[in-house]
């Protein structure tokens, strides 16, 4: 089989210098749509990712992020469209489709079984050749930083760790892309912190990376690109920096975190140019850092009836970028 | 890959000690019961109690009511009753299973046309037994009181065919108390022996076909009975983990590799085939030793019924592990199937009792060619030839579910 089962083909991609960042297109999805039982998922997606590049797909829920995940994973039929990772599609050649490692969002693993006991199981099954698989546990528990933890029974490690090992169970085969699933969703910052320097270094190493998140503060500090998903189309795409300065070229953003705000006081916000923001019970706008007088802005709240808690002023970044753009939808 | 699979599930059952009870222990422990309860069921072992009420105190009387409380197979009520009423609460409050009143001198009754001199008093319940002690007091007053039982049939003879002479009656009294010497515990073994050779054989003797095993057949049965049961018991949970792992994302990392589902479903069909296999021997192991039941020299078929069985049970499981969208889903709709199967397949109540309609539904029922396949070979001596239709029958249903298996979850990682 022409496949990574094969041992010659598993040490041919063990090579780093085959996934030198920028040298081709890894992955290219090309007007992919899908539709289920009449409802529109996928609209005509383009995507690109390259060797050592992270992908951040954001969205909100039902935006079609997952049936893209699907898609790419090879787990669906698109209705129009390709996609192709290295030249093949995974929807139609096994071989491809093992190219990828998938992350669940759950955590996907057997918690009465060791890390270690875990990762020989998933080994097998990805398809590393047996004599391979004590090396290729070695090595992801070595990149994940699990090398202690690897006979310590799966359920009985904390959530940061568990997530840690849903990822090492995903990379053993040295896959080309890496898809992930809200890879740290329930975690403390510490553990956020150590799956991200588990990605950047995957990322190093030529690994291409799709990482869906509803933590646009992760998104932005690890993606290379973003894509913002609403109603199965993109509706911004591109580099975060370039993204906020196309969007936001010399605004500064205000947060007011107010209390309660009726519907009433609410309208009356609207008019003075508020609206709210990602987080509940705070409200934004965006205006030249000049025009900003925070002791004036506060006195116009107040006048409404609302409290002001907090009032500050900060860069626009993703999470302002993300609800502005749903509420225009794509640019003209 | 399977084979990864495999061991996931038998690390996962050896490392669950609650699950290792239900599924080795528990299913030879049902089985002891129910065989304790059914060796017995047959009658020969049937130890029933019975109360014993003497209105005559005759000397015939005394004796046969002293030979009745010494049949190794009756047991004495609690208590002796004092009165017929005594009796007949003793019987309705199920203080005994059965009274026995001795209203006349068994002897002498018949000079008292209409009126039998032994009357046994049985619950509605239990119209077995009163039947059963019919016979037992019968055969006892035949064995035991042989002079009694003659003199009866002497005063018998002399009112309905032909009275006897004095001369007559004066041999027939020396014969009587010839026999009924050689009753008694200190007559010398040569005077027992001539009144025997002398006697003439019951009307009634009995034969009990069987196989050439000595297991008793409601054994043997439910040795088969118990199996299916918890087969399908054992393979409907131990399956439900593809439940689990679709739902935590498990299904969705094995279906990413290059074989697709085949795995998955052959590491875990491979594995349950194999624990209802151990979990069938144990049970029949216990027959074996316990109760005789000769599978030794019947091992090669024995074991390609167990493989069908196992493997038919397992299909069953992934089979509804795959539809059902959720554990607490697969629960309900496992324990109702598990339970319609058994009752109506012959794991709980033999099938040869069930109304005619019911048996031939029944044979549509994958228990009831389980059962039906263990029962011919075990007690039967049936050959390959005869198991066939039930081993073809488990097969296709095996490959039937394995089929549906593949399509649902094919379907549930494409939605």
């Amino acid at each position: 089989m022409a496949t990574i089962l094969s041992s010659s083909a598993f040490q041919l991609r063990r090579t780093p210098a085959a996934n030198t960042p920028g040298q081709h297109t890894r992955l290219v999805v090309r007007d992919a749509a899908h539709s289920f039982a009449g409802r529109m998922a996928l609209a005509g997606i383009d995507l690109e990712i390259r060797p050592g590049e992270i992908f951040g797909l954001l969205g909100p829920n039902g935006a079609g992020k997952s049936t893209l995940m699907k898609a790419i994973c090879g787990r669906l039929s698109l209705d129009r469209g390709t996609i192709h990772l290295d030249g093949t599609n995974p929807n139609t050649s096994p071989a491809t489709r093992c190219k990828i490692g998938f992350v669940p969002q759950d955590i996907a693993l057997y918690g009465y079984l060791t890390v270690r006991e875990n990762l020989a199981v998933f080994a097998e099954l990805a398809g590393v050749p047996r004599p391979y698989i004590p090396e290729a546990i070695a090595r992801s528990l070595a990149r994940t930083g699990l090398t202690p933890r690897a006979d310590q029974l799966c359920r009985t490690l904390s959530g940061g760790y568990q997530r840690r090992v849903n990822i090492c169970a995903s990379i053993l085969h040295n896959p080309a892309l890496l898809v992930l699933d809200e890879p740290t969703v329930g975690i403390d910052i510490d553990a956020r912190e150590a799956i991200h320097a588990v990605l950047l270094d995957l990322r190093s190493r030529g690994t291409s990376i799709l990482l869906t998140t509803h933590d646009l503060d992760q998104a932005q500090s690890l993606s290379d690109r973003v894509g913002i998903l609403q109603a199965g189309r993109f509706i911004r795409e591109g580099a975060p920096a370039d993204l906020l300065r196309q969007a936001f070229a010399g605004q500064t953003e205000l947060i007011a975190v107010l209390g309660k705000v009726d519907a009433a006081r609410g309208a009356t916000l609207r008019t003075l140019g508020l609206m709210p923001a990602a987080t509940p019970g705070t409200w934004m706008c965006l205006a030249p850092p000049t025009a900003i007088d925070l002791q004036a802005v506060s006195r116009r709240i107040t006048a409404t009836g609302v409290t002001v808690k907090e009032l500050r002023v900060r860069d626009p970044d993703l999470a302002t970028l993300f609800v502005a753009a749903l509420k225009t939808g794509a640019p003209a | 890959m399977s084979l990864a699979i495999f061991r996931v599930m038998l690390l996962g059952l050896l490392r669950d000690r609650g699950s290792l009870a239900m599924v080795f222990l528990l299913p030879p422990l049902i089985y002891m019961i129910f065989a304790a309860i059914f060796a017995g069921a047959t009658g020969d072992e049937l130890q029933l109690r019975v109360a014993i009420l003497d209105e005559v105190k005759s000397p015939v009387s005394i004796r046969l009511t002293q030979a009745i409380r010494d049949e190794p197979s009756l047991r004495r009520a609690r208590r002796e009753p004092t009165s017929l009423a005594d009796l007949e609460q003793l019987v309705r409050q199920d203080q005994a299973d059965v009274g026995v009143v001795l209203r006349a001198d068994p002897s002498v009754s018949a000079a008292t046309p209409g009126l039998s001199p032994i009357v046994v008093y049985g619950d509605a319940a239990k119209a077995m037994a009163s039947a059963l002690v019919a016979g037992q007091v019968q055969r006892i007053f035949a064995e035991k009181l042989p002079d009694a039982a003659y003199r009866r049939v002497l005063v018998d003879f002399e009112k309905t065919i032909i009275p006897f002479t004095a001369e007559q009656r004066t041999r027939a009294d020396g014969i009587l108390e010839f026999i009924a010497r050689s009753t008694q515990p200190s007559a010398p073994a040569g005077l027992k022996q001539a009144v025997a050779q002398r006697a003439t054989p019951p009307l009634v003797a009995q034969s009990t076909l069987s196989a050439l095993n000595r297991a008793r057949a409601t054994v043997v049965y439910y040795a088969g009975a118990v199996a299916i049961l918890f087969l399908m018991y054992s393979a409907m949970h131990s399956a439900m983990t593809l439940i689990d792992e679709r739902q935590n994302g498990i299904t969705d990392r094995i279906l990413q590799g290059a074989s697709g589902a085949l795995p998955l479903i052959a590491g875990k069909f491979l594995f349950l085939v194999l624990q209802g296999m151990v979990q069938v021997a144990l049970i029949f192991l216990l027959a074996a030793t316990v109760y005789g039941v000769e599978i030794l020299d019947k091992l090669p078929l024995w074991l390609l019924i167990t493989i069908a069985a196992a493997a038919a049970a397992a299909a069953l499981g992934l089979a509804l592990a795959a539809i059902c969208r959720t554990r607490q889903q697969a629960e309900t709709a496992s324990t109702f199937l598990v339970l319609v199967l058994a009752a109506l397949g012959g794991s709980m109540v033999p099938r040869f009792l069930m109304p005619v309609g019911l048996q031939q539904m029944s044979w549509i029922i994958p228990n009831a060619w389980v059962i039906e396949a263990y029962h011919s070979l075990l007690w039967r001596d049936a050959g390959l030839a005869d198991l066939m239709p039930a081993l073809l029958s488990l097969v296709s249903f095996t490959f039937a579910m394995l089929l549906l298996t593949r399509a649902f979850i094919h379907r549930s990682a494409h939605a």
